[in-house]
C-alpha cells in the first residue's frame, strides 16, 4: 500500500517536473561495492534519482570491471573514476568531460611496517616497493622528485605482501586499504605511513565522467543527476548506519566479503575527503591547479602521448561555480 | 525504656543469625571461590587438550599437503618434468589423486621461463567429480597471477607460504586455502611455484565438530583475524575479531585477536561480544601457519556443578536459618517470659506492693535465683517499711513530746516586765532562740519585792534537751524562791548553787550571770557564776567588755561563795547580756560568729530602744 503511494507521488512529481516517463541513465562505479560509493547507493534507495526524473542503472561493478573501458566502449553514460584514468582515455581519442570531482585530493598513500623505519620518501631508497598496476604514476613521479631507487614491483589485491615481509613498502588507500590492515589486528603505531598528498599535486581521485557528445545531448539530466548524487552523499555522512547498510546489502549481493566495521571507518575517512571542516559537502569542481598537475607529470611521464586537454575542455562544471 | 527498644529475644535472634550468616556465607563463599578456581583449572587443562588436539589435526592435514607441495617443487626443480610435457601433466594428476585433502595442484612458472615465446606458463590438476583433469592457466590481465600472494610472497621471501582461506571461484561458499612453495633451480634460481589447494571444510569440519560441554564451541581465525571456521555462518570471511571489535567497541576483543596472532596459547574471560554470557577462551596458535583454534567454554556451564552445589548449599542454609530462628526464639522466649513476669512483679514493688509474692522459679538458673533475690529484696523492703513506719511514728511521738517540753520552758520564761511603779526607767528586752527544741539557755528577770530593785538574769545550762529544760527551770525556780529573801544577787547564787550542787547525780551545771538594779540610784550588783562577760555602753558612747571574776558555775560544788561586784549605772547606759549560744554559733563553713562580730553588732545597735535591738539581726 504504501509502496503504491509512494508510485503514485513519483509519477506525480515527475508529471510536473519533467517527462512523464523517467530517462534512463547507465552509471558505472570503478570498483567493489564498497563505502566509496555510498553516495550513490543511498541516492538510489531514497528515490531521490526516480525524484529527479531519472531511471539510474548502476551498472555490475568490482575489480575485474574496468570502468574507463566501459565508458570508452559507451556502456554506461556516467562513469566514476580518477582524472589519471580520464587523461588516459583523452590520449586515446576518448573526449570524456569530468561533470563533477567528487574527492578533491589523493587518498593514497605508501605504507610500510614500522619497525623497518621508513619514515620519508628519501628512506624508500633501496626498499622493495609494491604498487598496484595502474597506479603506476604518483610512486614514479615521487621516485623521480626525490631522485631516488627502490625495487619497484606489481601489487596484487591484498595487503599479504607488506604483512609477510615479502615487500618493504606497498601502495594503500588511507580509506580502504589502511583499514583492512588496522582491522587485521596492525595498529596505527605498528605502521609508517607517507602520504603522496603531502609530497605532490594532483592525482584527485573520484569524479563523475561523461563523452562529450553526451554531455552536449543531455546537459539537463546529467545536471539532476549529479544533484541527486550529491544529495545522497550529504545523507550518506549525516546517517552513516543506514549508509552502510546500503553498501553492506550490495556487497552481499557481489559476493563481495566485507564487514560493517570497515565500511564504517571506510566511509569516516570518506568523510574528510569530501567535506570541508564544517562537515559541508565541497562544491563538486575540479581544481585546475590540480588538474594541470596531474595532466604535466602524466605527459612527462610518457603516460600520454600529447599533452593533456586544457582544463575548460576536460571540466564542465554544469551549474555549479568554478573555484 | 522507649519504643524503639528491641526485645531481648529479638537482639539475641539477629544477633544468633547475623554471626551464623557470616560463618555460614564465609564458608560457603571460600567454598566456592576454591571450587572455581579448581574447576578453572580442570577448564583450562580440558579446553588446552581439545584445542591444541584441534590445532594438531589441522595442522597435520596441512603437514600432509604441505609435505606433497615440497616433494613436487623438488621433482619440478630437478627438470624431469619441463613445463607442457606429459610427464608433467601426469605427475600433477597423480599427486592431486593421492590425497583426499588435495582439490589441485598446480605449478606456475617466472615470465617466459617456461616457454620463450609466453610471458606466462601454468598448469594445474584438479579433482572434479569425474577425477582429476588438467587446466591450464590463462594470462588474465585483470588477475596478474604474479601478483597473487601465493606466488608472489613465495617469490620474494623464497619461503614456503600459506594463503589466507578464500571463497573458491567456482563456488563462494566453498573456502579454498593455498600452500605455496618456491621452485628453485640446479643452480639455485628462483623460476616458479607449486601449489597446493586444499578444501578447508575438512578442517574446519574438525573446529566445526568440537563440543565442550553443552554449548561450548571452537573456533577457527586466519593470520588477519577473520574467521575461517565459527558455528555463526554469516561470519566466516566476513567479520574478524578486529572488525568486531571495532563494531562492538570493545578493545579487549581487539587485544585478544592481536594475542591469538601473537602468542602460542592462551586462557582467559572471553572479553564480551563473541557470546552473550560470561565465557573463558583457551586458543593455541597452529604450529606451521599463523591461523589459530578457540575454544569457548559458557561460564554457567564450566561451573554448573559447583552452582548445583551452591543452590544445595543455599537450601540447606535456609532451613538451617529458619529452624536456627525458630530454636533461638523458643529459647529466647523461655528466658524473657520469666523475666517479662519478674519486670511485672517489679513493677508491682515499685508501685509499693510489697505484699504480692514472686511466683517460684521453674527452673533453678540464673532467672531462678534472680527472682529469690528480688523476693528476698521485696521482704527486706517490706520488714524496712515496717520499721520505718515504727519509727517515724514514735520520733513524731518524740518531737511532739519536746514540743510540748519547750512550750513548757518557754512559758518559764517571762514575756514582758511589768515595772509597776518604776515603769519608765528602765527599758529591758529579752529573747531566746533554741538551737534544739527544747534548749538549756534561760533569762529572767523581775521586780523584786522592793518593788525598787530589778532582778535580772542570763544563764546556760552546760547540756541541751529536755534535761538541760528541767536543770533550768529547777534554777530559775531556786532564784525565784531565794529572790525573796536575799538581795544581793551573790548571796542568791550561793544558795542556788548549795540546792543544785546537791543531789545533782546528772552531773549538769549551769552558767549564770545575775544582777540587781536599783531603780533609784542607778546602783548595779552583779554575781557572776562562769558566764560570758557582757558588753556595756555608757551614756557617753564608751562602749565596753563588762569583765567579772569567772567564780563557778552553779550545781558542780556546794559551799562556794560567789563575789559581789558593785557599780554604778548612769542614765542612758545600756547593758547587754547573751550566752555563748551567740558568740559559738557557727555558720555553714563552721565559723563562730565570734566576740569581735556581736561587739560590732551591738556598737550599731546600742543607741536604739530595747525593743529594736531585740529585732532579728542578719548575719
Amino acid at each position: 500500500m504504501i509502496r503504491l503511494l509512494l508510485l503514485a507521488l513519483t509519477v506525480h512529481v515527475s508529471a510536473f517536473g519533467h517527462a512523464a516517463e523517467s530517462e534512463p541513465l547507465q552509471l558505472q562505479l570503478q570498483w567493489v561495492p564498497q563505502a566509496q560509493f555510498a553516495g550513490y547507493y543511498v541516492a538510489a534507495d531514497q528515490g531521490w534519482y526516480e525524484e529527479a526524473g531519472l531511471a539510474v542503472e548502476i551498472l555490475p561493478h568490482g575489480a575485474a570491471i574496468s570502468a574507463s573501458r566501459i565508458l570508452a566502449e559507451r556502456r554506461a553514460d556516467v562513469a566514476s573514476m580518477y582524472v589519471t584514468q580520464a587523461l588516459g582515455l583523452w590520449d586515446q581519442g576518448h573526449e570524456v568531460i569530468n561533470i563533477a570531482q567528487l574527492i578533491h585530493a589523493t587518498s593514497l598513500v605508501l605504507v610500510s611496517l614500522a619497525e623497518r623505519g621508513i619514515e620519508t620518501p628519501e628512506a624508500l631508497d633501496g626498499q622493495v616497493l609494491s604498487r598496484w598496476p595502474g597506479f603506476e604514476l604518483q610512486p614514479e613521479a615521487l621516485i623521480r622528485n626525490f631522485g631516488i631507487e627502490p625495487t619497484v614491483i606489481d601489487q596484487g589485491a591484498t595487503m599479504t605482501g607488506l604483512l609477510s615481509g615479502a615487500v618493504d613498502v606497498a601502495v594503500a588507500t588511507e580509506f580502504n586499504e589502511m583499514h583492512q590492515l588496522y582491522l587485521s589486528g596492525v595498529d596505527a603505531d605498528e605502521l609508517n605511513v607517507i602520504r603522496f598528498s603531502e609530497h605532490m599535486p594532483g592525482f584527485i581521485e573520484d569524479g563523475l565522467y561523461v563523452h562529450a557528445d553526451v554531455l552536449a545531448e543531455r546537459r539537463d539530466a546529467l545536471t539532476r543527476f549529479v544533484e541527486a548524487t550529491l544529495r545522497g552523499w550529504r545523507h550518506a555522512f549525516a546517517h552513516p548506519e543506514m549508509a552502510i547498510d546500503a553498501v553492506m546489502r550490495r556487497a552481499e549481493m557481489a559476493s563481495q566479503s566485507t564487514n560493517r566495521a570497515h565500511q564504517l571507518r571506510m566511509l569516516e575517512t570518506l568523510r574528510t575527503l569530501y567535506t570541508d571542516v564544517e562537515g559541508e559537502l565541497l562544491a563538486p569542481s575540479l581544481n585546475a591547479m590540480d588538474y594541470e598537475a596531474t595532466g604535466h607529470v602524466m605527459y612527462q611521464q610518457g603516460t600520454l602521448s600529447r599533452p593533456a586537454p586544457a582544463f575548460s575542455a576536460f571540466h564542465d562544471p554544469l551549474s555549479w561555480p568554478d573555484e | 525504656m522507649t519504643g524503639a527498644r528491641r526485645s531481648l529475644a529479638t537482639r539475641l535472634a539477629l544477633v544468633t543469625l547475623i554471626t551464623t550468616a557470616v560463618i555460614f556465607f564465609s564458608a560457603a563463599g571460600a567454598m566456592y571461590f576454591k571450587f572455581r578456581v579448581i574447576l578453572l583449572e580442570a577448564a583450562e587443562t580440558q579446553s588446552a587438550e581439545v584445542a591444541s588436539a584441534t590445532a594438531n589435526r589441522i595442522a597435520a592435514g596441512l603437514n600432509e599437503l604441505s609435505g606433497l607441495a615440497h616433494a613436487s617443487a623438488y621433482a619440478m626443480a630437478s627438470r624431469q618434468l619441463p613445463p607442457g610435457s606429459d610427464e608433467l601433466e601426469d605427475f600433477l594428476l597423480a599427486v592431486s589423486s593421492s590425497s583426499a585433502n588435495i582439490r589441485g595442484i598446480g605449478v606456475s612458472y617466472e615470465p617466459y621461463q617456461a616457454l620463450p615465446d609466453q610471458r606466462y606458463f601454468g598448469i594445474s590438476a584438479i579433482q572434479t567429480a569425474n577425477g582429476p583433469v588438467i587446466m591450464p592457466h590463462h594470462d588474465d590481465p585483470n588477475m596478474d597471477s604474479y601478483t597473487r600472494d601465493w606466488y608472489q610472497v613465495p617469490a620474494l621471501t623464497g619461503k614456503p607460504f600459506w594463503t589466507n582461506p578464500s571463497a573458491s571461484l567456482f563456488d563462494a561458499n566453498r573456502l579454498i586455502t593455498t600452500f605455496s612453495v618456491p621452485i628453485n633451480s640446479a643452480a639455485g634460481e628462483f623460476i616458479g611455484v607449486t601449489v597446493v589447494d586444499t578444501e578447508l571444510s575438512t578442517l574446519t569440519d574438525l573446529v566445526a565438530e568440537i563440543e565442550l560441554y553443552n554449548t561450548g564451541f571452537a573456533f577457527l581465525t586466519s593470520s588477519n583475524g577473520q574467521f575461517v571456521s565459527h558455528p555463526n555462518e554469516n561470519w566466516i570471511m566476513r567479520e574478524s575479531l578486529f572488525s568486531l571489535a571495532e563494531t562492538l567497541n570493545q578493545p579487549e576483543l581487539r587485544q585478544l585477536g592481536r594475542d591469538m596472532q601473537r602468542l602460542r596459547s592462551g586462557f582467559r574471560p572471553l572479553p564480551p561480544g563473541l557470546l552473550d554470557v560470561p565465557a573463558y577462551i583457551h586458543f593455541v596458535r597452529l604450529p606451521s601457519v599463523d591461523w589459530a583454534v578457540g575454544v569457548i567454554i559458557p561460564e554457567h556451564e564450566l561451573f554448573a556443578d559447583i552452582h548445583s552445589v551452591l543452590r544445595w548449599v543455599a537450601t540447606i542454609g535456609a532451613v538451617g536459618f529458619l529452624v536456627l530462628l525458630l530454636t533461638t526464639i523458643a529459647i529466647s522466649r523461655g528466658i524473657t517470659r520469666p523475666l517479662l513476669s519478674l519486670v511485672s512483679s517489679a513493677g508491682e514493688i515499685a508501685r509499693g506492693n510489697l505484699d504480692q509474692a514472686l511466683p517460684p522459679p521453674r527452673i533453678n538458673d540464673e532467672v531462678g535465683e534472680l527472682t529469690q533475690s528480688l523476693d528476698e529484696m521485696r521482704r527486706s523492703l517490706k520488714d524496712y517499711i515496717n520499721d520505718l513506719t515504727a519509727t517515724t511514728a514514735a520520733k513524731e511521738r518524740i518531737e511532739s513530746e519536746l514540743k510540748i517540753a519547750r512550750n513548757i520552758q518557754m512559758s518559764f520564761l517571762p514575756k514582758r516586765l511589768d515595772l509597776g511603779q518604776a515603769e519608765g526607767l528602765v527599758d529591758l528586752r529579752a529573747k531566746l532562740i533554741s538551737a534544739k527544741a527544747v534548749g538549756g539557755d534561760l533569762y529572767d528577770y523581775f521586780i523584786m519585792q522592793s518593788g525598787r530593785h530589778l532582778y535580772f538574769a542570763v544563764g546556760d545550762v552546760s547540756d541541751k534537751g529536755v534535761p538541760a529544760a528541767l536543770f533550768m527551770a529547777v534554777t530559775k525556780t531556786l532564784v525565784k524562791g531565794f529572790a525573796e529573801t536575799a538581795d544581793q544577787p551573790n548571796e542568791i547564787l550561793r544558795r542556788v548553787n548549795d540546792e543544785l550542787a546537791i543531789n545533782n547525780e546528772s552531773g549538769m551545771f549551769v552558767s549564770y550571770l545575775g544582777g540587781i538594779l536599783d531603780l533609784d540610784s542607778g546602783q548595779l550588783q552583779l554575781a557572776n557564776a562562769g558566764h560570758t562577760p557582757s558588753l556595756i555602753r555608757r551614756a557617753n558612747g564608751e562602749i565596753d567588755w563588762l569583765k567579772l571574776p569567772p567564780d563557778l558555775v552553779l550545781g558542780v560544788m556546794d559551799g562556794f561563795e560567789f563575789q559581789l561586784n558593785t557599780m554604778q549605772l548612769a542614765p542612758g547606759d545600756t547593758l547587754m547580756l547573751y550566752t555563748d549560744g551567740v558568740t559559738e554559733a557557727a555558720d555553714v563553713g563552721q565559723r563562730f560568729y565570734g566576740e569581735d562580730r556581736l561587739l560590732a553588732l551591738f556598737s550599731s545597735i546600742c543607741t536604739e530602744s530595747a525593743n529594736e535591738q531585740g529585732q532579728d539581726r542578719g548575719g
